[in-house]
């Protein structure tokens, strides 16, 4: 990864970003959510979406544009520019 | 950390948690119940801004208070619970006032009895106050009671008292290293072997020697004349004679043993009962009912409490007896003969004795068994005595100690 990718990774508030491990799912830069629902979860991040389909899924916690998703995680899609 | 259950329905559930996001209201463990009803927990702080924010779109309602605000507002809502805390506090506080248990360490020829017989007229006891107690005090007034012990110390660790004791050896007397003295027998016996590293020995091998006998004498008469002028003249020289002497000392022990033993055998008849002690007081079901002439109790705990108050809870059993006399065997009897031996070796004799040989006889009674024990013990027996050597007068003639001349 090139320098300027890293710093607009780092400082890219407005990209969707999405770390998923195990039965957790961490979402970061929300700017708000679409559908919860306990198979799916999607939000929209300012420049994109990241949706979230499973089963038994639940938002252990929610502040501060991060959501932690739990369940079994089974797709992750990201979706382009809103609107 | 106070947190609040809450319990969301409405349209478009995401919308609230949209705006929650924006305000900044953290929300966790949220579940999502159905398309129009989720459950969540919410910071009290942020409370009154989540229903704001519901308005009349949204019904919520609040399911559960969390966290230590109002876990502590509802215990002190029960004033029954805050009586019975307090009065455990207090129960503790009293217990850590007063002596439960005392432990003694370190003593090996007195017995734990004794100690705490003599703890217990020094104000040391189970029940009473540790600030009344002054353990200096306490050590003091062990000191006076019991000779024995060379050291003692008492420490508290809460409501355990303990006592360590250090017991010292028997008083020995002894004899100053410049002044003359003789070793003599403490004991009969017969002479097996004596070490002198000063001193002339008196005694030959298996000579019998009494008590107060010399055995290793002080006074050394001067062989060497060469600087006397009267070589009929006798010299003495005095000495701290010094060395040991062991001698077979014999002793005799008698006890007494039963001819016929007494076996108990179980009819298995029995009657349960229960025992109950509170403190020193102790109720039990066995005391008052008994309705067999021989019996055997027992018990088994189910309960032992000694902390905060001492209470004992035990299933009792008294079951009936039925008693035969047997004549015992010779083998019992030597075997118990022998116990008894070394019970009196272990009390009477100095630990570093050294046993030679040992003879039991057996003279049987009408229902008793005399039992003599004779015991050859290899010891040593010899202790200083010290003298005062004569005083040469001026012009004694025949008589003188070293470096003075007889005119």
């Amino acid at each position: 990864m090139f320098a300027m990718d890293e710093f607009l990774y780092d400082f890219s508030v407005n990209l969707p970003r999405v770390l998923v491990g195990g039965k957790t799912g961490v979402l970061d830069h929300v700017k708000k959510l679409l559908i919860v629902t306990e198979t799916n979860i999607v939000a929209g991040c300012g420049s994109g979406y990241i949706s979230l389909s499973g089963t038994n899924l639940s938002i252990r916690h929610l502040s501060e544009e991060r959501i932690i998703v739990s369940g079994e995680i089974r797709t992750i899609e990201l979706y382009g520019n809103e609107g | 950390m106070h947190y609040i259950s809450i319990h969301v329905e409405g349209f478009e559930i995401h919308k609230l948690l949209s705006q929650c996001l924006k305000e900044g209201i953290e929300l966790r463990n949220i579940k999502i119940l159905s398309n129009f009803a989720f459950t969540a927990d919410v910071r009290g702080s942020d409370r009154s801004l989540l229903i704001r924010l519901a308005g009349s779109r949204y019904r919520l309602s609040i399911k559960k208070e969390k966290g230590v605000k109002p876990l502590a507002l509802k215990l002190l809502s029960k004033r029954s619970l805050i009586a019975g805390f307090l009065l455990f506090l207090l129960i503790i506080f009293m217990q850590s006032m007063f002596v439960s248990e005392i432990r003694v360490y370190g003593y090996e020829k007195l017995t734990e009895r004794e100690i705490l017989e003599c703890l217990q007229d020094a104000g040391l006891y189970v029940g009473s106050s540790i600030r009344s107690i002054d353990p200096d005090q306490v050590e003091i007034e062990m000191y006076r009671s019991l000779d024995r012990i060379s050291w003692i110390g008492v420490t508290f660790r809460g409501g355990l008292a303990e006592v360590v004791i250090a017991e010292g050896t028997e008083p020995t007397i002894q004899v100053d290293t410049d002044q003359p003295c003789n070793i003599v027998a403490v004991k009969e016996g017969y002479i097996e072997k004596t070490i002198a590293r000063e001193g002339k020995v008196t005694v030959e091998k298996d000579a019998f020697v009494h008590v107060g006998d010399v055995l290793i004498s002080g006074i050394l008469q001067i062989e060497d004349k060469t600087y006397s002028r009267d070589v009929d003249s006798v010299a003495y020289r005095y000495v701290h004679a010094d060395g040991e002497v062991y001698a077979r000392t014999v002793h005799r022990f008698i006890c007494y043993q039963d001819v016929h033993s007494l076996e108990k055998r179980r009819t298995g008849k029995s009657i349960p009962g229960i025992r109950l002690t509170l403190g020193t007081r102790t109720w039990n079901t066995a005391s008052v009912f008994i309705p067999y002439e021989t019996s055997a109790y027992g018990e088994k705990k189910i309960m032992d409490l000694r902390w905060p108050f001492p209470v004992e809870v035990a299933v009792t059993r008294i079951s009936q007896l039925e008693l035969y006399m047997t004549k015992r065997e010779q083998d019992e009897i030597e075997a118990q003969a022998n116990r008894q031996v070394r019970e009196f070796i272990n009390n009477n004799l100095p630990e570093s004795t050294q046993i030679l040989n040992k003879s039991l006889k057996f003279l049987p009674g009408e229902n008793i068994i005399k039992v003599t024990a004779m015991i050859e013990a290899l010891e040593q027996i010899g202790q200083k005595k010290s003298f005062i050597p004569p005083k040469i007068e001026e012009g004694e003639e025949g008589k003188t100690t070293l470096g003075e001349f007889a005119d």
